[in-house]
């Protein structure tokens, strides 16, 4: 698991390595924001998916929320 | 204002959507139709055919006045700023979650089809990988890869068809009444709910040209995907009836690999596979490009290149922790997905139109 979270932590780093010098370069800061907001969704929803591996899915929280019978 | 070589015409764009179509068609209609209409099934695509006359109509109307702009421009013009800001928050949200959820379908039907106990991380990292590729070479190049897709498709279902035909019983078709009208219009729901992806095109109306010929393309369009709703829904039927129809997972999978020309011809299902995978490609394709466009209205982003890397990373664990059995998904599909698809694809553009004729802005 801790094997998972380094490599999982690495791919992102490494996509944020290759994308972000070429937004830096352009002076785009709002694309910047963008990428990092997304980037933070995607450690928090890979975190949640390489930690809690028998979790129930987002369907199953989704139809709980909504009081429907799965 | 974009240059022409950053645009696609609107011909491609509908070629786009019926490309991307074919996969929840086969997936999901059959099914969802036989166990609302049973034997009747088969005449839900005719009551879709009306609704999307009217949606291509709708579209041609707002196209009329907002010449160049995107579905997110027309919306926030006609119901304002905050309103329209709103709506299209409820978009983004039900755009990338049905992004997350092709993805995981195209990977558990690959393995429920024909690669059974493949890991299923295996096909989604490799999709995801050939459609980061794909996506930094543009829309363009997209529309134009699909114009040699889309024939070869429609090529190999007009072949599977013939090949059905042997195996057809037509009195499976009937008996029909006056009373399958209440059926058949419930079971509409299913091919209603995936012809809305017409209205996600205009998401990236600004870089579609000659949209003066929506009503035109867009009417043969409805005309096309009516009958290959039609012919998909009749050869299952006719294969086996609509009770196994409703009972099975994938009827249509089931129905091809009953063919058999001379006992020479068989096992035809990989090409459907296969098939099915280049419309899988196409419908992720579109609805990252749907996504990236409303984030780049939203932020005002001037590319959005360097986002499609990071989406697709996030699109992998999205897939990954949205659903933990194929029982699932299609509860989704069914109970939730076909009707947020309708309210978003038809009853927002209509009640958008409607409050842009009160307001004079259409």
């Amino acid at each position: 698991m801790t094997m998972m979270v380094i490599l999982f932590t690495a791919v992102v780093a490494a996509v944020g390595a290759i994308e972000m010098p070429g937004m830096v370069k352009r002076k785009q800061v709002r694309e910047i924001a963008v990428f990092i907001a997304i980037a933070l969704l995607t450690l928090a929803i890979g975190l949640y998916y390489i930690l809690t591996p028998h979790e129930k899915s987002l369907i199953y929280y989704t139809y709980k929320l909504l009081g429907l019978e799965l | 204002m974009l240059s022409d070589s950053k645009k696609i015409s609107i011909r491609q764009a509908v070629f786009i959507f019926l490309t991307s179509t074919f996969t929840p068609t086969i997936r999901l209609i059959p099914a969802y139709a036989a166990q609302k209409a049973k034997q009747a099934a088969w005449l839900s695509p005719l009551v879709t055919l009306v609704l999307m006359i009217l949606l291509v109509l709708v579209w041609q109307a707002f196209y009329r006045k907002y010449k160049d702009n995107t579905l997110m421009d027309i919306y926030r013009d006609i119901a304002g700023p905050v309103a329209g800001t709103a709506v299209l928050v409820v978009y983004l949200l039900w755009l990338v979650v049905l992004n997350a959820l092709y993805i995981r379908y195209f990977a558990m039907r690959l393995v429920g089809a024909i690669y059974v106990n493949t890991d299923i991380r295996i096909f989604i990292i490799s999709m995801l990988v050939v459609v980061a590729y794909t996506m930094r070479s543009g829309l363009p190049t997209l529309a134009r890869f699909n114009e040699v897709v889309l024939p070869f498709l429609v090529l190999i279902f007009c072949l599977l068809f013939i090949m059905m035909i042997p195996n057809f019983r037509m009195d499976f078709l009937t008996p029909i009444s006056v009373r399958s009208i209440l059926p058949v219009i419930e079971a509409s729901v299913a091919p209603t709910g995936i012809i809305v992806y017409f209205s996600f095109l205009f998401i990236f109306g600004d870089r579609i040209n000659n949209k003066e010929s929506i009503s035109k393309i867009g009417i043969k369009t409805a005309f096309f995907n009516t009958a290959v709703q039609l012919s998909i829904l009749v050869s299952i039927i006719c294969t086996f009836s609509y009770r196994i129809a409703q009972r099975t997972q994938l009827p249509y999978l089931t129905a091809v690999k009953q063919i058999s020309v001379f006992n020479i011809f068989v096992k035809v299902e990989s090409i459907v596979v296969s098939v099915w995978v280049l419309s899988d490609f196409m419908i992720i394709c579109f609805f990252i490009i749907c996504v990236l466009s409303v984030l780049k209205s939203f932020f005002r982003l001037s590319d959005t290149k360097p986002l499609i890397s990071i989406y697709t990373v996030f699109l992998y664990f999205l897939s990954m922790v949205m659903a933990n059995s194929v029982f699932e998904m299609e509860r989704l599909s069914e109970d939730i997905a076909l009707f947020i698809n309708i309210l978003l694809g038809f009853v927002i553009p209509v009640v958008m139109f409607v409050i842009g004729k009160i307001r004079k802005k259409v």
